[in-house]
């Protein structure tokens, strides 16, 4: 998958870059308007992380050109600004989602795999992983091909797990996930940890491997070994 | 007391004076006059009466009026011991036509003609002097009244016409709010110096005012606004470094603190900016919203925490609520406020919700005790023992209250701490 990013803010721009580098994306950047805009114009991309606050230009700008150019490009607005009034605007102009900065890297990670399955594969696309199969259409999920009954939460957890394979996820990541991040997180731990384990027995009653590993201290990773 | 009311009191307090003692003076002037006169008659129609006895001897009348006196005039023993010098004395005398006793002045004195002692006295009625000096009384009285509330109400208005810039100014400066941007205050110049400064003055330090004000504002909403993009860089990267295999359990830890820590952070921005912009008014918007769908809604919300924590959530919402309110506003206010029910709350306790008498209650068990549950509002208090709770919770929630003027109570009554909003 090709992603573009556009940020100013080269820390956090690398940051991003690394995280999605190491997944199955092909990575380019702008820091800059008029880079942004060059690279738009040449190149087509899956999905574009675009901030609002540029030195030379306004990221709405930026989102109008993209929606123009394809349908099928994917836009997440990342903004250090929570204002339902951007919020709107953005979403009028054609962007996809909105994600307030600071946000996890995993969280952007699942938003962006969102964002593409939704826009590119009208939310059709299975996700697989070993023998586990997701339908997000109809958030439904098979163990060898046996349908696993999950409640609406542990369907996220596994969602979100799987979307970021192989990369350690926080417990704090998973709670801001599920309950956006008015919870505070000294409240969420036992909860994540309650609906983890019941996740966890459910596959494992449907003969599935144990991909829930536990990062002691930190929070878990799904990976196969 | 009031300036007016002050001014005036003491110019009463000293014009009753004044013109009491003045007027008693006065009194006693006129009382002593009149009675110097009548004295000198008597004394004058006392020597006509001598002349008369001189010129006389023998054909004394006794009753003859000399003047328009009464005289007496009658011989007495030579040896008789009251023989002295002349006296005035005052008495009364019985009138056997008016069958009343009237007051007289008389004068006395003795005299030898002719080796014959002769007693002569001379009265005068007083009663016509005691009219008089009774009438000057009576005005004397009155012009002291008149005196006294006319100078009342002379000096009241020309206070007022002093004191209304003054007054003006007292008014104005009571009245400002530097959170209303609008507002706008007018000293004008005055005609006494005095207030003219005090008005320049004031100007200048209600100008500085609103510019710090206007700076700190500013100052905070950039604040918060500059440290979004840090904390993401920070978060970032710490995400990163916790992906590393063989990062080492002690690493692990030292980096989940730091993530826990800057989630906290967030959090605590997230709030002040949310804080900053209530108070900047930049949550105009209002629709007439029914509250109990609000509260309803942020109980599903909290579905999850409400059911492992065994809480139990009774309801009375029934009676339908509407009220014009930013939705936003709303959604924040009433989801603090059920958070902090359910988060503050023992496993297996309750919660106890209700819209009742033009007020919202929600109460919750708790075992945490609260000292100072005036203070409860506060930004960053804490209660009891749990860190990261209150913070900026609750006093989002009193920034809201306060923006549509609801007073909002914190009671804690055994164990049961509720939160209370009046005015819905």
């Amino acid at each position: 998958m090709k992603l573009l990013i556009i940020e100013d803010e080269s820390d956090l721009q690398q940051s991003i870059r690394s995280y999605f580098t190491n997944g199955n994306f092909v990575v380019d950047t702008a820091t800059t308007f008029d880079a942004a805009d060059e690279k738009i114009h040449l190149y087509e991309y899956d999905c574009t992380l675009v901030d609002l606050n540029l030195p030379d230009g306004s990221g709405f700008d930026l989102v109008q050109k993209i929606k123009g150019k394809s349908a099928d490009t994917g836009i997440i607005i990342i903004s250090a600004r929570e204002s339902v009034e951007d919020r709107v605007k953005g979403l009028e102009l054609g962007a996809d989602d909105y994600l307030v900065k600071p946000f996890h890297l995993s969280e952007l990670n699942a938003r962006v795999n969102s964002v593409i399955r939704r826009v590119k594969f009208s939310g059709e696309e299975f996700i697989s992983f070993n023998e586990i199969k997701i339908n997000p259409g109809e958030r439904t999920v098979h163990i060898k091909d046996k349908h696993v009954d999950l409640t609406k939460k542990e369907y996220e957890i596994l969602l979100f797990f799987i979307t970021n394979q192989n990369k350690v996820l926080t417990k704090e990541s998973i709670g801001e996930h599920l309950w956006g991040d008015f919870i505070d997180n000294a409240n969420s731990y036992d909860f994540v940890y309650t609906h983890i384990k019941n996740l966890r027995k459910k596959l494992l009653d449907k003969g599935c491997q144990d991909y829930i590993k536990n990062i002691y201290g930190v929070g878990y990773k799904f990976s196969e070994n | 007391m009031k300036l007016l009311n002050r001014t005036n009191l003491i110019y009463i307090t000293i014009s009753l004076f004044v013109f009491f003692f003045g007027g008693i003076i006065l009194y006693n002037i006129v009382k002593k006059t009149i009675d110097q006169n009548i004295n000198k008659e008597l004394l004058s129609s006392f020597h006509q009466a001598m002349s008369y006895t001189r010129k006389n001897p023998g054909n004394i009348s006794s009753d003859s009026l000399l003047l328009h006196n009464s005289v007496d005039i009658s011989k007495v023993n030579r040896d008789n011991p009251r023989i002295g010098k002349i006296m005035m004395k005052d008495t009364i005398l019985y009138d056997k036509i008016e069958t009343v006793y009237k007051p007289y002045r008389y004068i006395s004195g003795f005299m030898l003609v002719n080796d014959e002692m002769y007693r002569i006295r001379v009265y005068k009625s007083l009663i016509e002097t005691n009219a008089l000096i009774e009438k000057i009384a009576l005005t004397i009285a009155g012009m002291t009244l008149f005196f006294v509330f006319g100078v009342f109400f002379i000096i009241k208005i020309i206070s007022q016409h002093i004191w209304k810039d003054f007054l003006n100014t007292v008014e104005q400066v009571g009245n400002y709010d530097v959170t209303n941007r609008l507002q706008k205050v007018n000293l004008p110049n005055s005609e006494i110096s005095e207030f003219t400064k005090l008005n320049k003055a004031l100007e200048k330090m209600i100008e500085r005012i609103r510019e710090d004000y206007d700076n700190l504002k500013e100052f905070t909403e950039n604040l918060t606004h500059e440290l979004q993009t840090p904390l993401a860089v920070i978060k970032t990267r710490v995400e990163l470094l916790l992906q590393q295999e063989n990062l080492g359990r002690e690493n692990a830890e030292n980096l989940s603190d730091i993530n826990k820590n800057l989630a906290k952070i967030t959090r605590l921005n997230h709030g002040l900016v949310l804080l900053t912009k209530i108070e900047n008014q930049q949550f105009e918007e209002k629709n007439q919203l029914d509250l109990k769908d609000i509260v309803r809604n942020q109980l599903e919300n909290f579905e999850d925490f409400i059911l492992s924590r065994g809480l139990k959530v009774q309801q009375d919402l029934t009676v339908s609520k509407k009220f014009y309110f930013n939705p936003i506003l709303a959604d924040i206010l009433f989801m603090n406020l059920v958070k902090n029910a359910i988060f503050h709350n023992h496993d297996k306790g309750t919660v106890n919700i209700f819209f009742r008498n033009e007020t919202f209650g929600i109460e919750n068990t708790s075992n945490n005790q609260v000292e100072n549950p005036e203070s409860m509002f506060a930004r960053f208090k804490r209660a009891g023992n749990k860190t990261a709770s209150l913070g900026i919770g609750l006093s989002l929630v009193k920034t809201i209250c306060d923006h549509y003027q609801l007073d909002i109570e914190y009671r804690q009554e055994d164990n049961i701490h509720g939160i209370y909003i009046k005015g819905l």
